[in-house]
């Protein structure tokens, strides 16, 4: 069962985000082992480095390391992030918010979105948002902290980050330099393996230094250099239900007051995500080279700025998928090198952090334990399908038929998980929904009805409500309306919690 | 002679035990405006209900949907607050499942490891003296728990232990009084129409419709008996137990006893009046087997309670799965009875995990029972496999959708059982066991005199009856 050396020396292989969060979450979390840990990272190699939309659960990441949110915030440039807006998914000149929060409450069992259907059939109910704190603070450029007391309005919802994924990993260089992790500067250009185990020995670097150690974290990125090229990682190509593979990224100049959501607007071939960050909008284009060019998306995307770009546009390749194993032998995989799932949802640094989470619980404290790895490994194959369904549905749940993009999602044969998903949706409005599943059921319902997922039969108790239930749901409208007039503006709340000092 | 006129509902039950009534009382209470009939049939009724019934905690807030009050129970069903179950598995070894907190989590770890390490470093401490609840059940002491949460007094829960027949009367006459109807004669069977069910048969000749109808016939399942069955493995223990009732005197209240016999084990109840024994012993006949409806939801009928599954008596978990039953049958209320196929499908999913993720639990307190005695046990399932090799492994708890025993009482029965992790979680590491031994004796401390505060339980229940006959509420003793 058990195979290789104690583990002593863990060998993280490349910087940038989810190097160095896996050196922040091992050097904090385990610093009860000893463990000594290395990073080799070559300044030479470019980071990825767009992933700036995050997910709330990053906070608590963030939080058990006992960072600074202020600091953090001010160093990184960051603003605060309560949803995703959707534009032109569903159809041209649709809009939605997909909130970190939820929609009314429900009553007496009965899901809100169900009285809210009803309510709208007959004429008393208005758009969904306006049910959502989260979603109506986003549209008026407001931002509050949830409330810790469970009856107040203002705990409905969380909130995420918009930041410098640069900076993030530089922030968290210091905190892991801070507590004993060694940076090495160097090109890996070779990888020696035990000749009988297969676990990787040591690594070679450009320079002739060799690396040893007893764990390799790969956080390699797309090269997946430990986990593919040399432990053999089958790569699980998804690109048939997630077609877009390539992003062109460019900064540009705030012209506005910054909001505390992320927008994602559909294009011709894929998609385009505007981020607003203290200092700049983070801009980029995710599209399907199979349906448009590098040089129309690249003028779709310049065509479609608020402002001049801060400079060249970055092309980035990529194809959707993961690897059939994620921790092989002694070498795990965490971020771009475990697989990859495009932007659209903020899932690149949440699926970084379920890594070094499931990786810090199985730890191979003594040597490495093939029930350790089977475990990793089936906790982060759940996570990767999961978020592959929930991205699929934007695409798929469209009635957008101007371009042959748009009519290959619409029509393409999607997951059978996804398929029973949608069908019950549609069907009876119900939500699947399951214990370890990323997204939960407001997310859902979100995406849903904002792209025209309309269930054709209700909860049947909602026709017996009586009046007294409609007022109570009038009455939560018009409570978000008042609680909104006192709330600050989001740049307001920025300038006095964590202002950068950088010029806009 | 020609048939009597059909009477006409919107939704009918067929039999006449807690699983029946309680439906339709639910079901009534869901859609006041809807024809809710029942009626017994000759394979049901109240004497092949267990004697006693065990509710876990889920089990108040559908007492709450039925409009059914806990003093109620306590009253009317001779009912007692239930902390857990003192296993006792012979060789001097015994210790406490209940549904609440043991200890503490720390640094991201969960508790268990600490003990584990307090354990490895000599601490004479049992696991289950690191819970309040399991200090109450041993003294016979009750409250209820603390609504802060940060109160050590929150970190219990209870259930109940219910009198079988008095509960059955009183879900039936609040059921009546709601607008339940019942019928005169009993239900001979059900007549088939495309296959759906599209009338009953009554034994007098007359016959009725209803848009769907709720099988609680019992293993009869007179509405659809064909339906086929799905085996979840053997279930070792016989249900043919044998029941002793004694006179309660002032005994124990809060706990319920599970001792290990040769060849199987007798469990006691406590109701306030009197005390359940039940002796279960082990059987091998593939009668034995633990099964379900392959799909309880089928067409316009959906088959509840022992008219849906046979499952071990271990844990009494007739009530708890009614309620998960129920539960998910509110949420997928059909809208219309005709065309309903998403929720039957949807339901049978949820419901057959349940059944089987509840089947794990029993079979690993079964294949403890049937080692000691000799015989040999049944393989876990896949699921129970690697629940069991993680946590032998290194105390990780691998959760599953659809249980129904929490992750506590997991960990309270792989640890009383036996099931030792071989490593404990790194995260359980970075404080020095000093430290790790003073915070948890402190706990120790803490536990002990709160409990010597509390009141004995048929105290507490006394206080109750007596605030409520003179101010028409209840407080906190």
């Amino acid at each position: 069962m058990e195979s290789g050396s104690t583990t002593r020396r863990v060998i993280i292989a490349g910087g940038g985000t989810a190097g160095w969060m896996t050196a922040a979450g091992l050097s904090h979390q385990l610093r009860g082992l000893g463990l000594e840990i290395l990073l080799v990272e070559s300044e030479q190699i470019g980071t990825v480095g767009v992933g700036e939309a995050t997910l709330p659960h990053m906070r608590f990441f963030n939080q058990s390391l006992g960072l600074d949110e202020r600091e953090l915030m001010a160093f990184t440039r960051a603003t605060f992030k309560l949803g995703i807006e959707f534009c032109d998914w569903g159809r041209i000149g649709d809009a939605y918010i997909h909130p970190f929060g939820d929609y009314g409450e429900d009553h007496e069992g009965i899901a809100f979105h169900h009285i809210w259907q009803h309510m709208q059939a007959t004429g008393q109910a208005g758009r969904i948002d306006s049910y959502s704190l989260p979603c109506m603070m986003s549209e008026a450029g407001k931002f509050a902290f949830p409330s810790s007391r469970p009856d107040d309005l203002l705990a409905t919802y969380s909130y995420a980050y918009q930041l410098d994924a640069g900076r993030y990993a530089q922030f968290l260089r210091r905190f892991s330099e801070r507590n004993g992790v060694r940076r090495i500067e160097g090109r890996i250009v070779d990888v020696a393996q035990d000749p009988e185990t297969g676990f990787i020995r040591e690594l070679k670097l450009e320079s002739g230094e060799t690396v040893a150690g007893d764990l390799f974290i790969d956080c390699t990125g797309f090269r997946a250099l430990l986990i593919g090229e040399t432990m053999g990682a089958r790569f699980m190509d998804w690109s048939d239900v997630l077609p877009c593979d390539r992003a062109i990224a460019v900064a540009c100049q705030s012209t506005a007051p910054s909001v505390a959501y992320t927008r994602a607007t559909a294009r011709k071939a894929g998609w385009q995500w505007r981020i607003p960050l203290q200092h700049r909008i983070g801009n980029g284009h995710v599209y399907a080279s199979a349906f448009v060019s590098d040089e129309e998306a690249g003028d779709i995307l310049l065509g479609n700025l608020e402002s001049a770009p801060n400079g060249e546009p970055k092309l980035l390749r990529f194809k959707a998928g993961q690897r059939d194993r994620q921790w092989i032998g002694n070498c795990v995989a965490v971020g771009l090198s475990s697989g990859f799932l495009e932007p659209l949802e903020s899932t690149s640094i949440y699926l970084i952090q379920a890594a070094i989470t499931a990786l810090i619980e199985v730890f191979p404290a003594g040597t490495v334990d093939a029930r350790d790895i089977a475990e990793f490994n089936r906790v982060m194959d759940l996570e990767y399908e999961r978020v592959r369904d929930f991205l699929i549905l934007h695409y798929h749940a469209t009635e957008r038929d101007d371009s042959a993009f748009w009519d290959y999602v619409r029509t393409m044969k999607i997951p059978d998980s996804l398929a029973y998903k949608m069908e019950l949706f549609r069907e009876r409005g119900i939500v699947v929904t399951y214990k370890d599943g990323l997204f939960l059921h407001p997310s859902w319902v979100a995406v849903y009805l904002g792209q025209r997922v309309v269930p054709e039969r209700c909860d049947p108790r909602v026709v017996e409500l009586g009046d007294e239930v409609w007022g109570k749901y009038a009455a939560l409208k018009d409570e978000i309306q008042t609680r909104m007039t006192g709330l600050q503006s989001h740049q307001e709340v920025i300038d006095a919690y964590c202002p950068s000092g950088e010029e806009a | 002679m020609s048939p009597l006129p059909a009477s006409q509902f919107d939704l009918f039950v067929v039999g006449d035990g807690v699983a029946a009534w309680m439906a339709a009382l639910l079901m009534k209470r869901l859609q006041p405006g809807r024809a809710i009939g029942i009626a017994a049939c000759d394979a049901a009724g109240p004497g092949r209900d267990d004697p006693v019934l065990v509710a876990r905690p889920g089990f108040r807030a559908l007492m709450a949907r039925l409009g059914i009050s806990e003093i109620d129970l306590l009253e009317q069903c001779d009912a007692t607050f239930l902390l857990g179950t003192e296993h006792h598995l012979g060789g001097g070894g015994a210790f406490f499942q209940g549904c609440g907190a043991y200890g503490a989590p720390a640094n991201g770890a969960a508790f268990h490891h600490y003990f584990l390490r307090l354990r490895t470093a000599g601490a004479p401490y049992p696991y289950d003296t690191f819970s309040l609840g399991a200090a109450m059940a041993s003294q016979g002491k009750f409250i209820h728990p603390a609504d802060n949460p940060r109160a050590l007094e929150s970190s219990f829960d209870y259930g109940h232990v219910i009198e079988t027949a008095r509960f059955r009367d009183l879900l039936s006459q609040t059921a009546l009084s709601a607008g339940v109807v019942r019928t005169g004669a009993p239900v001979s069977e059900a007549i088939f129409t495309e296959g759906r069910i599209g009338s009953l048969q009554l034994e007098d000749g007359g016959h009725l419709e209803a848009g769907f109808y709720l099988d609680c016939s019992g293993p009869a399942r007179t509405l659809w008996p064909d339906n086929p069955i799905q085996v979840l493995g053997p279930a070792l223990l016989s249900q043919t137990a044998r029941v002793d009732r004694a006179e309660q005197g002032s005994g124990n209240l809060s706990r319920a006893l599970s001792t290990a016999g040769p060849s199987g084990w007798t469990s006691e109840l406590a109701l306030q009046s009197a005390r359940v024994c039940q002796t279960f012993e082990l059987a091998d006949s593939e009668e034995a087997n633990a099964h379900h409806l392959a799909a309880p939801w089928a067409g316009n009928c959906l088959a509840l309670g022992r008219a849906a599954h046979r499952l071990s008596p271990v844990h009494t978990p007739f009530l708890a799965l009614l309620e998960r039953e129920l539960d998910l049958l509110s949420a997928l209320l059909p809208a219309e009875p005709g065309a309903c196929e998403v929720e039957a499908r949807e339901y049978n999913r949820r419901i057959n995990e349940t059944y089987a993720r509840v089947h794990d639990f029993q079979t690993l307190f079964e294949i403890a029972i049937a080692t000691r005695a000799g015989k040999s046990a049944s393989a876990p399932s896949a699921p129970l496999a690697r629940k069991l090799e993680q946590f032998r492994s290194r105390g990780r708890m691998v959760m599953y959708d659809e249980e129904v025993f929490s992750e506590s009482e997991w960990t309270a029965a792989l640890i009383g059982l036996g099931h030792l992790p071989e490593r404990t979680s790194p995260l359980a590491s970075a404080a020095p066991i000093a430290a790790v031994r003073a915070n948890y004796e402190k706990l120790l401390h803490k536990i002990g005199q709160s409990t010597a505060r509390m009141p004995d339980q048929l105290a507490y229940i006394a206080h109750m009856q007596k605030m409520m006959r003179e101010s028409g509420g209840v407080d906190a003793v």
